[in-house]
């Protein structure tokens, strides 16, 4: 049961050799899958998934930061006085 | 109950440094030379002090978020309430283009609003614009809210006024409020509605639950775990926000469907559930086409690149809203997944400056829908 408090972290995955992206797609186990780009899936993880990703070898992850710390960064990014502003 | 707080030191014995080093999974703000702002629990806090760190409460991240989601609101944002009265606005100003209805209700018992824009009642063909099934997509709901907002504005001027005379255009914003409203309160990046599972976790994922092959997969995408993001909940159409539609969509048979969503700048087609091409040749050129036209439509305004595909090409989904408008009454049906196109551009937290400029680019694809869908033989 993933608890308020639960760590998440946002990851970058990529297919470990011989596998393709679509192969992360159906890795069961609970992934959160915002982004998928041509080699690789950005996607919001629990540190229990995480570990399991790793100790099982069935991603190459980077860990982009937790979610907390993304939240943070991009509510910050997107004040109304960024400089972010229109294309 | 999760608090923010500011901590200081009460000496050299006590290192602001070493909170940071303390193995208590505290969410760290701000970090400064003689203060640290962190969200914590009340248990985290009470260990802090007793640790002789100095712990002043500064409010409820309940009540941090409610103010941070003011300040966008007023900065653009729309909250299930504020959306409420300007669609009322809407309706209330132009009566005689305008409608308010109530499709149903939410699992918390909020109103799932559409406006029916039309001169006339019964204009046919009807066309479906929606919005916010997932609750973080918080620009999926302003690019339909600015549509429903420019239809009617502008319902006297050419070429809107000639739609308007011969169909309708509905625009359903929000719908997931109960999840949205936890969104901008509670928790930033919740996805799903607000039902309580036989488990005890929260929320179905409303893109997950319509009838069309529901819960023919189980996959990280379209998952039978309830606590899963993408759980497809306990039957086809269980979620009151889905049967709010399914039953509209019955009752005025639509000529196609335009769902938003954010983020990734995507066009996408059915289907969802499967690799394989939708089967009639027909409709993939007409769907196909129309996605291509609406890539160099939305390229036009601010150069932007959406990708057409299908959806599928994304990720595998089973119940998905348009999978089930194309799949039970064939007709052209879109989930376009707005700004920004990245992550590192801000994913699911998009700047409220960006409000208007995804809508300036959208306004074309939008319009050259209605325009086809309006302009063509019915039957």
């Amino acid at each position: 049961m993933a608890a308020q408090d639960e760590v998440r972290w946002v990851v970058r995955l990529s297919p470990p050799p011989g596998r393709t992206v679509r192969d992360l797609l159906e890795i069961p186990l609970p992934l959160d899958v915002w982004q998928r780009d041509a080699d690789a899936l950005i996607a919001a993880v629990t540190e229990l998934t995480l570990n399991e990703l790793e100790r099982r070898r069935l991603a190459d992850v980077e860990r982009l930061g937790t979610t907390a710390e993304y939240e943070e960064r991009a509510e910050r990014a997107a004040r109304p006085n960024d400089r972010d502003g229109e294309r | 109950m999760n608090l923010i707080a500011r901590i200081t030191s009460p000496g050299p014995q006590s290192p602001l440094s070493e909170v940071l080093r303390v193995p208590l999974g505290v969410d760290v703000w701000e970090v400064k030379p003689d203060y640290m702002i962190l969200r914590a629990t009340e248990a985290q806090l009470e260990r802090l002090s007793r640790m002789g760190y100095q712990v002043e409460q500064l409010e409820d991240v309940a009540q941090h978020l409610s103010a941070f989601a003011t300040a966008d609101a007023a900065a653009g944002y729309h909250s299930a309430a504020s959306l409420e009265e300007e669609l009322r606005h809407l309706a209330e100003a132009r009566p005689d283009v305008a409608e308010l209805r109530e499709i149903g209700r939410s699992i918390e018992g909020r109103p799932i609003l559409a406006l029916r824009i039309g001169d006339r009642h019964g204009g046919v063909p009807k066309i479906l614009f929606m919005g916010c099934h997932h609750a973080r997509e918080w620009i999926a709901v302003e690019v339909p809210f600015l549509l429903a907002k420019e239809m009617v504005e502008r319902a006297d001027e050419p070429p809107i006024a000639s739609w308007l005379s011969s169909g309708e255009v509905w625009v359903a914003p929000m719908v997931n409020p109960d999840g949205h409203e936890h969104s901008r309160v509670e928790q930033r990046l919740w996805r799903k509605n607000r039902r309580r599972n036989q488990d005890g976790t929260f929320g179905v994922d409303p893109n997950r639950n319509y009838g069309y092959m529901w819960g023919i997969l189980n996959l990280p995408t379209s998952s039978h775990v309830p606590s899963d993001e993408t759980y497809v909940g306990p039957r086809a159409f269980s979620e009151p926000e889905t049967q709010a539609v399914r039953d509209l969509v019955a009752c005025e048979l639509f000529a196609g469907v335009i769902t938003y969503h954010s983020y990734s700048q995507l066009i996408l087609y059915p289907w969802g559930y499967t690799d394989r091409p939708v089967p009639d040749a027909r409709d993939r050129e007409l769907m196909v086409g129309l996605a291509i036209e609406m890539q160099g439509l939305i390229r036009g305004v601010h150069s932007s690149v959406y990708t057409p595909q299908q959806s599928s090409e994304l990720y595998p989904t089973a119940g998905d809203t348009t999978d089930w408008t194309y799949g039970t009454y064939g007709i052209p049906s879109f989930t376009i997944e707005l700004r920004p196109r990245t992550v590192q551009e801000g994913g699911f937290i998009l700047p409220a400056s960006q409000i208007q400029p995804t809508w300036e680019e959208n306004r074309p694809a939008a319009f050259r829908f209605i325009e086809h869908l309006i302009s063509a033989p019915i039957g």
